[in-house]
C-alpha cells in the first residue's frame, strides 16, 4: 500500500470505527466493536502492518504517526464508553431493592426464669450493702429451722398441717419452713462477730392453692455485730428497697410478730403502680382505685427485726454483747410484683411461652 | 378479729375529729393491721322507714300481698309486692327501693311479679343483713326514736357503725377483745379508757348451796369459776344486743349465749354457759370436775358431732352416771346435751383459764376451731375471769325479760372460784440505757420517765428501781412480756417507727461462714450463660418428686433411699426428688400437649440422693459441721436440661433441620468450654458402671474427665428413651442431659493464656477413608493425634463426611477427614508434609482403613 492508500483506509474506516465504538449500548457490543475495530484482524492493525512495507522513510513516519492518533484517539473512545457502560451498570445495580421487610434469621436463644433473675438482683444488691451470700441444706434439722429459732414445741407453725416432715426414724428433720436456719448456721459456724450474711434458697410449706405454692424461695439478710440498732436496720432496709424498687420509694415499718426477733416489723413499701396515693396508676379499678396496693398506697414486702436474745443464746453468741437485725424477703412476691404475674402456679409450669416473655 | 367502732368508742375517749381512715392508721401503726374498715351504714345505704298505707291479697297468688308503700318520696307512695305473712296495713317496715343492692349482693329492680310491678322490696332482718335467718319483715316499733317514714334504717337497727377487720398477730391474744384494742388506742391517742369495773347485784341464794368445783387437772385448767343466776327467761336478745354481735360477725343465738359471747368480743375471756338443771348433783349441788379425757370418752358437741377424746384433752365434766360424764370440751366447745335452750330456767355461767397448749393440741386434733379456743390458745386473761363472770351475770339477769311478765331473774350470792395455780404478774427489769443503745435513738427519747409514762398508757406498773434501771409489773393480760427486749418493742411502738432515725451500720471485719461454695457458682453461671446462649429456656420445679419418677430416673451416680415426707401433699409429692429430669420431662410433655413442641428447657436445682450418714443429728458443737456437713440428706446440686424440637428452625429460604443427638453434644461442649472443664470425654454407656437406663441405647454417654489423675463422672446425656417419651405421650424425639454442678466446678481447671498469632502458613489435606462401620470416630482422630510423624504438626482433625450406601461395601463406611497441618517456626514444604500424610494414613491402615482418595 501507498501513503496515499494508508491515509484512504484509515480515513474510510476512522468514522466507521468511531460511531461502533461511541455507540456501542452494552458491553457485548463494545467488545464486539472493540474487536473488529481495535483487533488484531482490525483495520487500524492492517494499516500499521502496511506502515513497514513503505519505502520513504518519511512515509513511515507519517504513516506511522497517523496509525498512532487514529488508534489513541479510538482507544479513547473506546474507554470512554467502556466508563459509561460501567457506571450505567453500576447505577443499575444500585437501583435494585431486596425486600427487606422479610423476617430476619434469628438463632434460637434461651431465657432466664424470673425468679433467678429476681433471685440474682437481690443477692447482688445485698452484696452491694456487704451481705455474703449463704446457702444451708434443704432438708434441715428440727433444731436449726425451729428450735435455734425460738419456735417453742407447739408453736402452730411446727404443726404437721403446715410443715412437711421427713422420715427420719427417731431424728426430726423437716423441710425447712424458711431461709433462717441458715441464719443459725452461719452464726453457728462463724462463732463471732461481725457477721453480715444473705441467706438464701428454696422453702417449704404445706400450702398449695392459688395464691401459695408449697415451695417457693427466700432470701434473708442477717446481720450480728456489738451495737447493731434499730436504725441501722431501718436505714439498710430503706437503701435495700430503693435499690430493689425504684429511689425514692417510701419505707413503712409496722410493729409485728415473728418469734426470732424482737421488736419485729413488717416492712411496706410505697406502692409503685399508684405513687403510693392509693389512687391511680397503671393498675387501677375503674373507680380509679389502685388494684396493687388495695388503695392502701402501701404494698406488704418484708418481714424484719432485731435478733432476739434467745436465738443468740442458741447459736452460741451472747446476747449481753452482741445484737443484730434479720430481714426476709419472697422472691415470689417481689418477682410477681416486678413482672405483673397474677398466678403464682405460672413461675412452676414452664411453659415456653411464659418463660420466653422474660430477658 | 373484728372491731365496732361504736364499741370503741364507749371504751375509751376518742377526738370528735378522728375519721375511720386515721383510727385505722393508728391501729395499725401500733402493731395491730388494720386490714379493711368496712363502713356498715353505707352498705345499708338507701334502706328507708316506710308506712305500709294498706296491704291487700295479690290477685294472682295467694301468698302474696299487694301493699301500697309511702316512704316518704314526694312523688308518693309505690305498690310493691311482699310474701311476708306478718305484713300488715299501717306497718313500719324497711323498704329497699329499686337501684340499690342488699348487703348479701341481691340487687331490687323494678319487677314484674305475677302481672303485677313491685317497686322495691320490703325487707326482713337477713336480708338486711342483721340476722343469718328470720321469720317475716323486719318491722319498727312506732313512736321509737327514729322511726320516722324517710329516715334511714341503718342507725335503726345498729348499723350506724365501722367495723375494723384486724389481722392480730399471735403473741396479742389482748387485742382480741374490745378492751384490749381499746387500750392499745388509748395509748396511740394518748387519751383515756373508760372502763368501770362491772358489779353484779346479787339477789339469789348462796351459791354454795347450788355448786361446787372441782379441779383435778390443773395444769390444764389452773382457774375454774362460776356463778348462777335462776329464774332466767331464755329468748331473742333485744336489737342493740343482736346488732352488736352482728357488726362482729356473730350470729344472734338467745339472750344467755350472746351474754357469753358479748363478753368474750369485750374483754377477750371465753365463757360458757350451761343449762344448771341438765347438770348432774352430787347431793343438791351441780358438781363440776375439770379433768383430763378418759381415752376413748366420747362427747356431742355443740355443733351435734360427736367427738372421741384421748387422753391429754381437758373435759368439763359433771357426776352424771356411774364415772361421771364429759359435759364440755374445756376451752374449745361445749356439749350438746347441757346446752341452754328456751326451756331453761337455770344458767350456770363458766369463767374459766385452760392451759394454752393442750387447748391448741386438742383444737388441732379434732379440727374444731372455735373463737373460744382461738383465744385460749393464745393465752387468755386467768385474772380477768371474775369480772368478765360478773358482768356477764348482771347482764344475764338484766336481759331476762319473760314476755309481759316481771323479770325476776336474780343471780346466786357469790361466786365458787377454784383457782389452784395462780398466775402472777410478771415483773421485767428495764434499763433505759439498754433501751436507747438497742434502739438507736438519743438516751433522751427513752429516759426514766418517759420511759414509765409511755408503759404506764399499756397498764404496766412501777413495781420499782434499781440503779439506771425500774421494775415493771406486767398485768397478765400480755403475756407476751416477759423480757427487757419485749418491753423495748413496747417503747418503739408506743415511740412511733417515724421517730427512729435512719442509720447505716460501719462495714468491713465480718467473720466467713464459709456457706457458699464461690467456685461452684462461678461454674454454674458460666454454664447457664452457655445454655441460655444455646437456646435453653431456665425452669424452675418443685421439688418433690413420686416413687414412679425416682424409679424410672434413678441418679447415675447412685445413692441411697430416697428422702421420704412423712405428710406428703399426696403420693406423687411424697418423696424428694433423686433427679432434676422427670421435672423437666413432665414439663417438656405440659409443653408438647399445648402445641408448643420447640422445646429446650434447663434446671439447676437441688437433689436428694439419699440420708448423709454425718447428718443423723445437728452437731452445732462443730462449726464445720454446722456450716453444713450435719445435713440429713446428701444434697447434691445438678444442672439438668431437656430438647426437642428443630435444630436450626425453618427460614423463609431454608429449610428446618432436626435437632439430634449431635446438637446436644455439641451444646454440652461449648458448656464445658464455658465453664472451663478440658479435655472432658463422651463415652458410651454399653457395659459402662454409669447406668441411665432413662436414656435410648442407641444415643447415650456419660461425660467424663481426667481431674488430679483419676476419671471423674461429670453426668450423662443422650436421646430420651422410647419408652419415657412414649409414657409422657411426647410429640417429638427428645434429648436430655444431667450434670452435677459441684463436680463441673471441681473439673474446671482452665486458666486462658494467650498465645500469640502464628507466623507461617498451615496446609490442609483431606482424605477419604473406608472403615469398618463400626469404628468410632474417635479412634481414627486418636490415632492421628498420636501419630509420631505429626507431633507438634497438627493443628486440627476435622470429620467433614461420613457416608454409607452406594459405592461402599456392605460394613463398611467412608469417612472423610482434614488435616490442618503447621509448624511453628518455618513453612512446610512439600516433602515434609507428605511424609505426615504418609505416617498419618499408616496409622489409619492399621486401623483396618483403606485409603479412597487423598
Amino acid at each position: 500500500m501507498t501513503l496515499a492508500e494508508i491515509e484512504s483506509l484509515l480515513d474510510k474506516s476512522f468514522a466507521e470505527a468511531r460511531a461502533a465504538l461511541a455507540g456501542a449500548a452494552n458491553p457485548a457490543a463494545l467488545e464486539a466493536a472493540r474487536v473488529q475495530f481495535l483487533g488484531q484482524k482490525g483495520f487500524l492493525q492492517a494499516a500499521k502492518k502496511s506502515v513497514g512495507q513503505l519505502a520513504s522513510v518519511d512515509d513511515k513516519k507519517k504513516a506511522g504517526k497517523l496509525c498512532n492518533d487514529r488508534d489513541r484517539e479510538l482507544q479513547d473512545v473506546y474507554q470512554a464508553n467502556l466508563d459509561r457502560l460501567a457506571r450505567e451498570a453500576r447505577v443499575a445495580e444500585l437501583a435494585q431493592r431486596q425486600d427487606i421487610t422479610l423476617p430476619g434469621r434469628r438463632s434460637r436463644r434461651g431465657h432466664r426464669h424470673p425468679l433467678s433473675t429476681t433471685c440474682d438482683d437481690i443477692l447482688a444488691v445485698l452484696q452491694g450493702l456487704g451481705f455474703e451470700p449463704a446457702e444451708g441444706p434443704e432438708v434441715e434439722h428440727d433444731f436449726y429451722n425451729f428450735e435455734a429459732l425460738n419456735i417453742p414445741r407447739d408453736h402452730p407453725a411446727r404443726d404437721m398441717q403446715d410443715t412437711f416432715y421427713v422420715d427420719a426414724g427417731g431424728a426430726e428433720v423437716v423441710l425447712r419452713t424458711h431461709t433462717s436456719p441458715v441464719q443459725a448456721r452461719a452464726m453457728l459456724a462463724a462463732g463471732k462477730p461481725p457477721l453480715r450474711v444473705s441467706c438464701f434458697g428454696r422453702v417449704y410449706r404445706k400450702d398449695d392453692d392459688p395464691t401459695h405454692s408449697p415451695m417457693f424461695h427466700q432470701i434473708e439478710g442477717l446481720y450480728v455485730d456489738q451495737n447493731v440498732t434499730f436504725a441501722d436496720l431501718k436505714g439498710t432496709l430503706q437503701l435495700f428497697a430503693e435499690r430493689i424498687f425504684a429511689p425514692g420509694v417510701r419505707v413503712r415499718l409496722r410493729p409485728s410478730f415473728f418469734p426470732f426477733t424482737e421488736p419485729s416489723v413488717e416492712v411496706d413499701i410505697s406502692c409503685f403502680a399508684c405513687g403510693g396515693t392509693g389512687r391511680g396508676g397503671n393498675v387501677a379499678a375503674e373507680d380509679g382505685r389502685c388494684r396493687l396496693c388495695k388503695a392502701t398506697g402501701f404494698i406488704e414486702i418484708m418481714g424484719a427485726g432485731m435478733v432476739d436474745p434467745e436465738v443468740f443464746k442458741a447459736c452460741k453468741l451472747d446476747p449481753d454483747h452482741v445484737t443484730g437485725f434479720a430481714f426476709g424477703i419472697g422472691v415470689e412476691r417481689v418477682a410477681m410484683l416486678r413482672y405483673g404475674i397474677s398466678d403464682i402456679r405460672l413461675l412452676y409450669e414452664n411453659d415456653e411461652r411464659f418463660l420466653a416473655q422474660f430477658p | 378479729m373484728h372491731v365496732s367502732g361504736k364499741w370503741l368508742a364507749e371504751l375509751v375517749d376518742i377526738p370528735k375529729d378522728i375519721t375511720p381512715t386515721s383510727i385505722a392508721e393508728k391501729l395499725t401503726s401500733a402493731g395491730l393491721e388494720v386490714e379493711a374498715v368496712v363502713d356498715l351504714a353505707a352498705q345499708l345505704k338507701g334502706v328507708v322507714v316506710a308506712r305500709v298505707d294498706s296491704c291487700v291479697p295479690h290477685p294472682q297468688a295467694d301468698k302474696l300481698k299487694l301493699c301500697r308503700v309511702d316512704s316518704g318520696l314526694p312523688s308518693g307512695a309505690v305498690d310493691v309486692v311482699c310474701g311476708a305473712a306478718n305484713v300488715h296495713g299501717g306497718a313500719l317496715v324497711c323498704f329497699a327501693p329499686p337501684g340499690m343492692v342488699l348487703p348479701g349482693g341481691k340487687r331490687i329492680d323494678v319487677a314484674s311479679v305475677r302481672g303485677v310491678t313491685s317497686h322495691g322490696m320490703l325487707c326482713s332482718a337477713s336480708e338486711l343483713g342483721l340476722e343469718a335467718t328470720s321469720d317475716g319483715l323486719l318491722l319498727l316499733a312506732d313512736g321509737e326514736p327514729g322511726v320516722v317514714v324517710g329516715a334511714p334504717v341503718a342507725p335503726l337497727v345498729g348499723r350506724d357503725d365501722v367495723v375494723y377487720v384486724l389481722g392480730v398477730t399471735p403473741n396479742r391474744p389482748d387485742a382480741l377483745s374490745h378492751v384490749g384494742v381499746a387500750r392499745e388506742l388509748a395509748a396511740a391517742l394518748r387519751t383515756r379508757m373508760k372502763l368501770a369495773t362491772p358489779t353484779c347485784p346479787e339477789r339469789g341464794g348462796p351459791i354454795d348451796g347450788l355448786a361446787r368445783v372441782t379441779i383435778e387437772d390443773p395444769d390444764g385448767c389452773p382457774r375454774y369459776a362460776c356463778r348462777v343466776i335462776e329464774d332466767v327467761a331464755v329468748g331473742p336478745s333485744p336489737r342493740w344486743l343482736q346488732a352488736r354481735l352482728a357488726a362482729v360477725g356473730i350470729r344472734s343465738i338467745n339472750n344467755v349465749v350472746d351474754v357469753t359471747n358479748l363478753l368474750m368480743m369485750e374483754r377477750g375471756i371465753p365463757l360458757h354457759a350451761f343449762d344448771y338443771d341438765k347438770l348432774g348433783k352430787s347431793g343438791s349441788r351441780a358438781a363440776i370436775v375439770v379433768r383430763g379425757a378418759r381415752a376413748g370418752e366420747t362427747l356431742v358437741t355443740l355443733d351435734g358431732k360427736e367427738r372421741t377424746l384421748v387422753e391429754g384433752d381437758v373435759v368439763i365434766g359433771d357426776v352424771a352416771g356411774e364415772h361421771g360424764r364429759a359435759i364440755a370440751l374445756a376451752g374449745v366447745m361445749g356439749g350438746r346435751d347441757t346446752e341452754v335452750s328456751s326451756s331453761t330456767t337455770r344458767v350456770l355461767l363458766e369463767g374459766a383459764h385452760f392451759n394454752a397448749s393442750r387447748v391448741r393440741r386438742t383444737a388441732r386434733r379434732l379440727d374444731l376451731h372455735s373463737e373460744a379456743s382461738h383465744r385460749f390458745e393464745r393465752g387468755a386473761d386467768a385474772n380477768g375471769v371474775l369480772q368478765s363472770l360478773d358482768r356477764a351475770a348482771g347482764l344475764v339477769a338484766e336481759l331476762s325479760a319473760p314476755h309481759g311478765k316481771e323479770n325476776r331473774a336474780r343471780v346466786a350470792r357469790g361466786v365458787v372460784d377454784s383457782y389452784p395455780r395462780k398466775v402472777a404478774p410478771a415483773i421485767v427489769t428495764l434499763r433505759p440505757r439498754r433501751a436507747a443503745a438497742l434502739l438507736g435513738v438519743a438516751p433522751r427519747v427513752v429516759d426514766e420517765a418517759a420511759v414509765s409514762k409511755l408503759l404506764l398508757s399499756l397498764g404496766l406498773e412501777v413495781e420499782g428501781r434499781e440503779a439506771e434501771a425500774i421494775r415493771f409489773r406486767v398485768p397478765t393480760y400480755r403475756p407476751d412480756l416477759t423480757r427487757e427486749v419485749d418491753l423495748i418493742e413496747e417503747l418503739l411502738r408506743l415511740v412511733g417507727m417515724d421517730q427512729i432515725p435512719s442509720t447505716l451500720p460501719a462495714r468491713g471485719g465480718e467473720a466467713n461462714a464459709g456457706l457458699f461454695d464461690v467456685r461452684r457458682h462461678q461454674a454454674l453461671s458460666a454454664a447457664r450463660r452457655a445454655l441460655r446462649a444455646a437456646g435453653y429456656d431456665e425452669a424452675i420445679n418443685l421439688a418433690f418428686a413420686s416413687p414412679d419418677d425416682v424409679a424410672r430416673f434413678p441418679a447415675w451416680d447412685g445413692g441411697g433411699e430416697p428422702i421420704r415426707v412423712k405428710n406428703p401433699l399426696g403420693e406423687e409429692r411424697s418423696l424428694m426428688r433423686r433427679s432434676l429430669l422427670p421435672g423437666l420431662v413432665q414439663n417438656m410433655a405440659t409443653n408438647h400437649r399445648r402445641g408448643v413442641v420447640e422445646v429446650r428447657l434447663y434446671e439447676s436445682g437441688t437433689v436428694f440422693l439419699g440420708r448423709n450418714g454425718q447428718g443423723a443429728m445437728p452437731r452445732t458443737d462443730d462449726r464445720a459441721a454446722a456450716a453444713g456437713r450435719d445435713a440429713f440428706a446428701l444434697e447434691r446440686p445438678r444442672l439438668a436440661g431437656v430438647a426437642s424440637g428443630a435444630s436450626v428452625g425453618a427460614t423463609f429460604d431454608r429449610k428446618e433441620a432436626a435437632f439430634d443427638f449431635f446438637d446436644l453434644k455439641g451444646h454440652l461442649e461449648e458448656l464445658l468450654d464455658d465453664v472451663g472443664v478440658i479435655g472432658a470425654r463422651f463415652i458410651g454407656l454399653d457395659g459402662a458402671a454409669v447406668v441411665a437406663p432413662f436414656l435410648h441405647p442407641r444415643a447415650r454417654a456419660s461425660i467424663q474427665v481426667e481431674v488430679d489423675g483419676a476419671d471423674v463422672v461429670l453426668g450423662v446425656a443422650g436421646e430420651l428413651h422410647p419408652d419415657i417419651s412414649a409414657l409422657h405421650d411426647l410429640r417429638s424425639q427428645a434429648y436430655a442431659f444431667d450434670l452435677d454442678a459441684e463436680l463441673l466446678a471441681v473439673a474446671a481447671r482452665a486458666r486462658v493464656r494467650a498465645r500469640p498469632l502464628p507466623r507461617f502458613p498451615s496446609v490442609r489435606r483431606d482424605f477419604a477413608l473406608l472403615v469398618d462401620a463400626a469404628l468410632p470416630a474417635a479412634a481414627l482422630q486418636g490415632c492421628f493425634a498420636a501419630a509420631p510423624a505429626a507431633t507438634g504438626l497438627l493443628e486440627h482433625v476435622a470429620i467433614f463426611d461420613v457416608y454409607q450406601g452406594k459405592g461402599v461395601p456392605d460394613g463398611k463406611k467412608s469417612v472423610a477427614i482434614g488435616v490442618t497441618l503447621r509448624a511453628a517456626d518455618r513453612t512446610l514444604t512439600d516433602a515434609e508434609v507428605a511424609a505426615v500424610v504418609d505416617g498419618l494414613l499408616g496409622g489409619a491402615r492399621a486401623l483396618g482403613a483403606e485409603v479412597r482418595a487423598g
